[in-house]
């Protein structure tokens, strides 16, 4: 796994770039390869405890739930089907009370009409 | 199949579920770049803990057309790497437990020496090149992926590492001649 970083194919550590500016660049490239390998002991990946993994993300999945986000309303084109249905209803409601108020209100119009129409002074024909 | 990274990512910007696939993925590459960055199991995983409970927290403003999401939790665990160190002052302390990774036999006592030697060296190096190392060598970043998690271009970062392993063979030697 490890093999393709070992020196001369360390990226980065090319052995043109060694040679540069030694005496045997093929010298310094096995110190370097040597260094590596001597680091890799040290170095390596390590797995966190499955006790760990679990309590870590349970304890996410809790905070990600509490601080969720609400639900966006970007758009009047992507709006819930809830708030439609709500807002037509409420258009309907309205409808039908302003027509029965306007109802109410020609009745009581009417009425005062035809009474003080009886109350008019009598003209002599 | 498993759904694309940024798919996911984008998914776990308001779903909690898509955010656990995201820490099951990447949750042993945090844990180890902070066990070798810190030397100790628990200061490991409280480290980790607080990686993950930062991305979760501003998972709404990473936008994944930047930076790899790997690259992004990287940052974030190097910047609170460098404050744990600043607080703690132990910047140069890599203690790493004597906790072998699961499935290995006990090392002996000269693997041991050669272990705390590589340790000490390694130690010495200044932090920047520590992570350097981390990234390189734990991660197996390549030099691009490494110059996006260190703000370097991709030459600084090769001109560092060669620096660097020149930096630790000096040390090694020196230990080697302290302590023959």
């Amino acid at each position: 796994m490890y093999i393709h970083s070992i020196s001369p194919s360390i990226e980065g550590i090319s052995r043109d770039e060694d040679a540069a500016g030694w005496p045997d660049g093929r010298v310094e490239d096995a110190e370097i390869g040597k260094t590596v390998r001597r680091l890799r002991t040290v170095l390596r990946p390590v797995e966190p405890s499955p006790i760990f993994r679990q309590e870590l993300r349970l304890r996410l999945a809790l905070a990600g739930r509490r601080d969720r986000p609400p639900v966006q309303v970007a758009s009047s084109g992507e709006l819930p089907r809830e708030v439609l249905v709500g807002a037509a209803l409420l258009s309907v409601a309205g409808a039908l009370v302003y027509l029965w108020r306007t109802r109410v209100s020609h009745a009581g119009a009417g009425g005062s009409v035809l009474a003080k129409s009886s109350n008019l002074p009598v003209t002599a024909a | 199949m498993s759904e694309p990274e940024y798919i996911l990512v984008e998914r776990a910007k308001a779903d909690p579920e898509a955010f656990g696939v995201l820490y099951e993925r990447h949750l042993t590459r945090v844990y180890s770049y902070m066990y070798n960055r810190t030397g100790s199991v628990p200061d490991a995983e409280d480290l980790t803990e607080k990686v993950f409970f930062q991305a979760l927290t501003h998972m709404r403003s990473y936008d994944s057309r930047g930076i790899p999401f790997s690259v992004w939790l990287l940052r974030i665990a190097h910047n609170l790497v460098a404050n744990w160190h600043r607080d703690n002052s132990r910047r140069r302390t890599i203690r790493l437990d004597d906790v072998e990774p699961a499935g290995e036999d006990p090392p002996d006592v000269e693997r041991q020496e050669e272990r705390a030697t590589v340790r000490k060296a390694l130690a010495n190096l200044p932090s920047d090149r520590q992570h350097l190392l981390v990234l390189k060598f734990v991660e197996e970043l390549s030099n691009s992926e490494i110059g996006q998690v260190m703000g370097r271009s991709e030459g600084a970062v090769k001109a560092l590492l060669h620096r660097t392993l020149i930096s630790l063979r000096k040390g090694l030697a020196v230990n080697e001649n302290v302590h023959p």
